[in-house]
């Protein structure tokens, strides 16, 4: 049986020899390089943008600017997957440091780098605002006249008497947690090779979200939807960077300026910090408890940084919202979510959108009401961990849950009731942390995919779902494997091609292995159906009397009468049947005002217990071992799965120990991987181990993110156990550490 | 960016090459810092001068006196020569601390102190034993100690039509334990927040002669001759320990970047001078 | 980026401002400077090479006194590019005079924002750079008001 085979990824040995077809590789006929001039400034009006020199180099084949778009009809010059408020390039105002403001398409790199220098831009500046709350206070600078105050988006919970809940707590608690901005670190950056045709656009990009790229570059180019066509090779890696439009407006206004030559646009490394990061937030969050430790209420602020433009914040700031409560019982909650605008670059989805910042936030507190109440963190967070039919901060009863398991287990595993040893006379402390997150993922959504099986026995999975190195089509290659009855070897998957394979809404938020495996499912069941309706007069039995399973039609009552699936084509004359699936899910918005209402068809789960060492003359802090896990419900491929719990928690360290964009005056100034530090092989616990839970009658959960946000708190609360000090500002470096040690040492004397 | 590319296969090639352009020239061994530099496009020389087809310049000679290095060998194969190991532990330690072994493939010592980056281990570890530096231009050749060759941030007294052409370390001290010491605040992976190197030699529990070097930390690597020889004649008690780790703490003057604040490093270096010490005294050869 | 310093001159605290706001005669003794042109009574355009490492940086720009306070705070405005490197440097420079026994002590903070490709290079080496200019810079004005004052 194909699911719970602990398969290696369908093209590993491509991955391994350096031949997966990276869109990065592209090479088309005639092809041009793409590249971007951007601005210095963050935030100014355009009062000269003079290209004209640029022009003259040879090997220039086309400049667009703004100009370009000021004529009737299309293209438009402003995009967006929601609200349309940013310009491919930018028009009268500037508003972030690394804008674009110019494109250049040319022969070489190197001719359209000696190009750009050639660009002149003027400019009178203006101040400039890159706080998030310090942009929504008044006589802040405001960067879009539609949205007051720079607020862009303001999600609203309202849950339980608020009021009531806090003047029946015994204590209350209030801290302030602050993520900083960070960028996904995909291995390969953006790219998008975009060509034009009869009027008709082709792009090829490495993009979490084809049928988004699709529908926005029709709007721009006043296009049908049919022609625009979307291919999507596999990506390395995502990690929600890529999960919206990004740079393809910019290649495809560039292919339509050149005329019919393809242009491909990569970014360099330093680029992807200025195109996409994960959101800076500052959390507020005060509880109120019961001297037993149970909830009364819960009140959190949280402040996004959106940057300039809105692009995926204005749907992640709701997502933000639920996903900063906490898997507890809270009769009375309160939060407000607001996703702002400053003069930065954009910030998008990152790994569990939305997630990290507030687990971080609610993971911490939650053990400073621990140790405030004298109750160990474990059994504080079991006493209110919610359950299956309780009731959650939006109203919703809560179905499959398994929240106790999931902790239960990652501190079982580091074996949090065994005896612990914290000190060892130097100058090295021990201590042990656990954290747990609930995450919605997207309340509505579709999956379909096409099913065909060949005359030699050979099934082709036609889905949309991307390929970025987590193993999806792989896991759907097992899926209708097991539902077929065939080796996985006789399965190939294609995909994404918008004029090939039909629509999903996007790879991302950990949907994929639930709602295409869904769809491959009800694909293989009608193809099931028609491989009994295309045997039934070879076999002579009628279409219900017969099964399909394992590679045969065969009677049901008499499974010695059968005929594998090939033979059933040819008998039939036929060299293939096509079945088409889908899912989707629909449960529905939640209230503007009070934010109930059903935000999820299920829930994620997953996570973490940490044993950390701190040496305290430095303030380093190492992972010494970590166990993460996360509910699968059904897993397909133990070993990808497992993979992804690990890499989620490797991934984790970063953000926790080593990771922030180091911002001056707008400007960032560790755009590169030696500055900006993400973890090594080396900083790899010695111990790293993970579950992945499964539930009896459950079906497939998506993993992909789950063991991750839990990693920052985990760790600050093991920090806490070993040394006493609580750090609320991520990243937890050395010398944050080391500062705070010493002025708890002074405080002490 | 265009330049002209030039692979001489001989000194004097490269040495007239060099003299040709002046300053104009950047000069190319194994790339680990300049093709970063050209990408980022932080400097456009008019030519890259490639010396690595320039014979007799890669090699390991122990001699009685001491060791010749020539410069355009790999940090990788210092690390691994079992000469350097045996005869001088600290500086093939040192070369394996460096970034990691893809990057050691390829980076040159020669390179290394060429480029004079703060942020490094070899010079602070050559500084400790007293290496000099031999450089050679078609006006002649100059030999030079360490501390006057490297003189500020990505600064040396290379003249522009010199090429450094021998890396001599003088023989260590009989019974003598070396250690070098790379602190570094973020991954593993990272360059030093604060290097330290330690030579002393011993006559029983008593220190004849300390050398430390400190860098990373600073613009250049330094050493404090009044501090080691407070060590002299004495045994590396906890209390002198502590009282050289605190005078190296206080005079040095600590830079800020990415990687620590000057605070912070201050006090890395005296952690980090005290645990080498420690070390030493503690029979780590 | 902030840049702090202080340094002494042997000189009272007038003469040090006298010589400080008479730019012609103190800009000779910015290291690197190459042009120097009075565009009115505030501003001045110039040009200043300098090397960052191993960067040549070649800087073209305006400064514009903001505060002009006798005879003990000053304030101004840099504003300049760098095409080559395609970076541009703002900075807001600030010096405090403050008369004591034997002379003028002068204390300085530069508040610098770098953009651009120098911005990514590494603040050590940038604030390395300016202190360094700074102190050839006051050693420079220290022989110059000595000399003057000879006279």
């Amino acid at each position: 049986m194909a699911i719970g085979k602990s398969i290696p990824m369908l093209d590993s040995v491509a991955r391994v020899t350096g031949t997966v077809p990276y869109a990065s590789n592209l090479k088309l006929p005639d092809m041009l390089v793409g590249k971007v001039f951007r601005s210095n400034v963050p935030h100014a009006r355009i009062t000269k943008l003079d290209v004209s020199a640029a022009e003259q180099v040879p090997g220039v084949v086309a400049i667009v600017t703004a100009t370009d778009f000021s004529g009737e009809g299309p293209p438009n010059l402003h995009f967006g997957s929601t609200y349309q408020d940013q310009p491919i390039v930018a028009a009268d105002r500037i508003r972030f440091i690394g804008e674009p403001v110019a494109l250049i398409a040319a022969e070489s790199t190197a001719i359209a780098e000696q190009a750009i220098d050639l660009i002149e831009l003027e400019y009178e500046e203006l101040p400039a605002v890159f706080d998030a709350e310090e942009a929504t206070q008044p006589g802040a600078p405001q960067l879009h006249g539609a949205f007051p105050n720079n607020v862009l988006r303001h999600s609203k919970l309202r849950h339980g008497d608020i009021e009531a809940g806090f003047a029946a707590a015994v204590k209350i608690i209030e801290e302030v947690f602050n993520s900083p901005a960070a960028q996904q670190v995909s291995l390969e950056t953006q790219v998008a090779v975009a060509q034009w045709k009869d009027n008709k656009l082709t792009v090829w990009t490495g993009s979490q979200s084809p049928y988004t790229v699709r529908r926005v570059l029709a709007a721009i180019f006043d296009l049908d939807l049919e022609d625009v066509r979307v291919i999507v090779p596999p990506l390395g890696g995502g990690f929600g960077a890529k999960g919206n439009i990004r740079t393809q407006p910019l290649a495809a206004a560039l292919a339509w300026k050149v005329g019919d030559r393809p242009v491909k646009l990569v970014l360099t490394r330093a680029e992807e910090f200025f195109t996409v990061t994960k959101h800076a937030a500052k959390i507020v969050m005060k509880s109120g408890v019961r001297r037993d430790g149970t909830f009364t209420a819960r009140k959190i602020t949280i402040f996004w940084n959106g940057g300039a433009y809105a692009s995926s914040s204005a749907h992640l700031v709701p997502a933000g919202m639920l996903r900063a409560i906490g898997p507890y019982r809270i009769p009375a909650v309160r939060v407000d979510s607001y996703g702002i605008y400053t003069n930065l670059p954009i910030a998008g989805a990152y790994r569990g959108a939305m997630s990290s910042q507030g687990v971080f936030a609610h993971e911490s507190h939650m053990d400073t009401i621990a140790h405030q109440l004298g109750i160990d963190p474990l059994t504080i967070r079991k006493k209110n961990l919610l359950h299956t039919d309780d009731t959650f901060a939006t109203g919703e009863q809560l179905h499959d849950i398994h929240f106790v398991r999931c902790l239960e287990s990652a501190a079982d595993g580091l074996g949090w009731h065994e005896p612990f040893q914290r000190e060892n006379g130097t100058a090295k402390k021990r201590g042990r942390g656990v954290a747990i997150m609930m995450k919605n993922t997207i309340a509505n959504s579709s999956s379909e995919c096409r099913i065909t099986l060949d005359a030699a026995g050979r099934v082709t999975l036609f889905i949309s779902t991307v390929e970025m190195g987590q193993g999806g089509h792989t896991a759907m290659a097992q899926i209708a494997a097991e539902a077929l009855g065939i080796p996985v070897e006789a399965v190939s998957v294609q995909g994404p091609d918008t004029a090939k394979t039909p629509p999903d809404t996007q790879t991302a938020s950990s949907r994929n292995t639930q709602m295409m495996g869904n769809a491959v499912l009800d694909g293989a069941a009608s193809l099931r159906r028609q491989l009994a309706e295309a045997a039934a007069p070879i076999i002579e039995w009628l279409p219900e009397e017969l099964s399909v399973a394992d590679g045969y039609v065969f009677v049901t009552s008499q499974p010695q009468e059968r005929i594998v699936y090939a033979e059933v084509l040819r008998r039939n004359n036929i060299t293939a049947l096509t079945a088409n699936g889908k899912f989707s899910t629909n449960v529905g918005k939640l209230d503007s005002e009070t934010g109930q209402g059903i935000s999820t068809p299920d829930w994620h789960q997953g996570a973490g217990a940490c044993e950390v060492e701190v040496d305290t003359q430095t303030g380093k802090v190492t992972v010494l071992r970590y166990h993460s896990s996360s509910f699968a419900g059904l897993v397909i491929n133990p070993m990808l799965a497992g993979l992804q719990n690990d890499g989620n928690v490797i991934f984790g360290l970063g953000a926790s120990l080593l990771e922030e964009i180091a911002i001056d005056a707008g400007q960032i100034t560790n755009p590169n991987l030696s500055d900006y530090m993400i973890p090594s092989f080396l900083d790899i616990p010695v111990e790293l181990k993970n579950v992945s839970l499964e539930a009896e009658g459950s079906s497939f959960h998506g993993i992909g993110e789950m063991t991750l946000p839990p990693v920052a708190p985990a760790i600050a609360n093991a920090v806490y156990d070993a040394v006493g000090v609580r750090i609320r500002d991520l990243p937890l470096t050395a010398e944050k550490v080391l500062r705070t040690i010493e002025e708890q040492n002074d405080h002490a004397r | 960016m265009s330049f002209d590319f030039l692979q001489p296969d001989s000194l004097s090639g490269a040495l007239e090459a060099l003299a040709a352009y002046g300053d104009e020239a950047k000069v190319l061994a194994g790339g680990t810092a300049v093709v970063l530099m050209l990408q980022q496009r932080l400097i456009a020389p008019a030519a890259l001068i490639n010396i690595e087809r320039v014979p007799d310049l890669n090699y390991i000679n122990l001699k009685p006196e001491g060791m010749h290095i020539g410069p355009l060998t790999k940090l990788r194969d210092i690390e691994r020569s079992t000469a350097i190991q045996e005869h001088c532990p600290l500086l093939s330690q040192t070369c394996g601390e460096v970034a990691n072994v893809r990057i050691r493939n390829q980076a040159t010592l020669g390179g290394n102190l060429a480029e004079a980056d703060y942020a490094s281990d070899p010079p602070t570890t050559l500084l400790a034993l007293e290496a000099q530096v031999t450089t050679t231009s078609v006006r002649g050749t100059r030999c030079l100690a360490l501390q006057d060759f490297h003189i500020g941030f990505f600064t040396t007294t290379l003249e522009p039509d010199e090429l450094i052409t021998d890396i001599f370390i003088p023989a260590c001290p009989l019974e003598s334990r070396m250690t070098y010491l790379k602190y570094k605040s973020r991954s593993s992976e990272d360059r030093p927040c604060t290097g330290v190197a330690a030579l002393a030699a011993f006559d029983g529990k008593t220190c004849t002669e300390l050398r430390l070097a400190v860098g990373a930390a600073c613009e250049v690597p330094q050493r404090l001759p009044n501090i080691e020889n407070m060590a002299k004649g004495q045994t590396l008690n906890d209390e002198l320990v502590g009282e050289i780790a605190a005078g190296y703490a206080e005079s040095i003057e600590t830079l800020e970047d990415i990687r620590g604040s000057a605070w912070y490093r201050t006090q890395m270096i005296r952690t980090h001078v005290q645990r080498v010490l420690e070390d030493v005294r503690n029979g780590h050869r | 980026m902030k840049i702090e310093g202080t340094f002494k001159l042997h000189a009272p605290i007038n003469v040090v401002w006298d010589y400080l706001l008479n730019i012609e005669e103190m800009s000779q003794c910015i290291p690197g400077i190459d042009t120097l042109e009075m565009i009115d009574a505030q501003s001045h355009r110039g040009t200043l090479q300098v090397k960052i490492g191993p960067i040549k940086a070649a800087f073209s720009g305006i400064v514009t006194l903001l505060e002009v306070e006798p005879p003990d705070r000053l304030v101004a405005v840099i504003d300049a590019d760098d095409k080559r490197n395609a970076s541009k440097v703002k900075a807001t420079f600030t010096a405090i005079l403050n008369a004591d026994a034997d002379g003028t002590v002068v204390t300085y903070t530069m508040d610098v924002n770098v953009r651009g490709r120098l911005a990514q290079f590494g603040q050590a080496v940038v604030q390395s750079t300016a202190r360094k200019m700074a102190g050839t810079f006051s050693g420079c004005v220290q022989k110059k008001l000595n000399s003057s004052e000879a006279k």
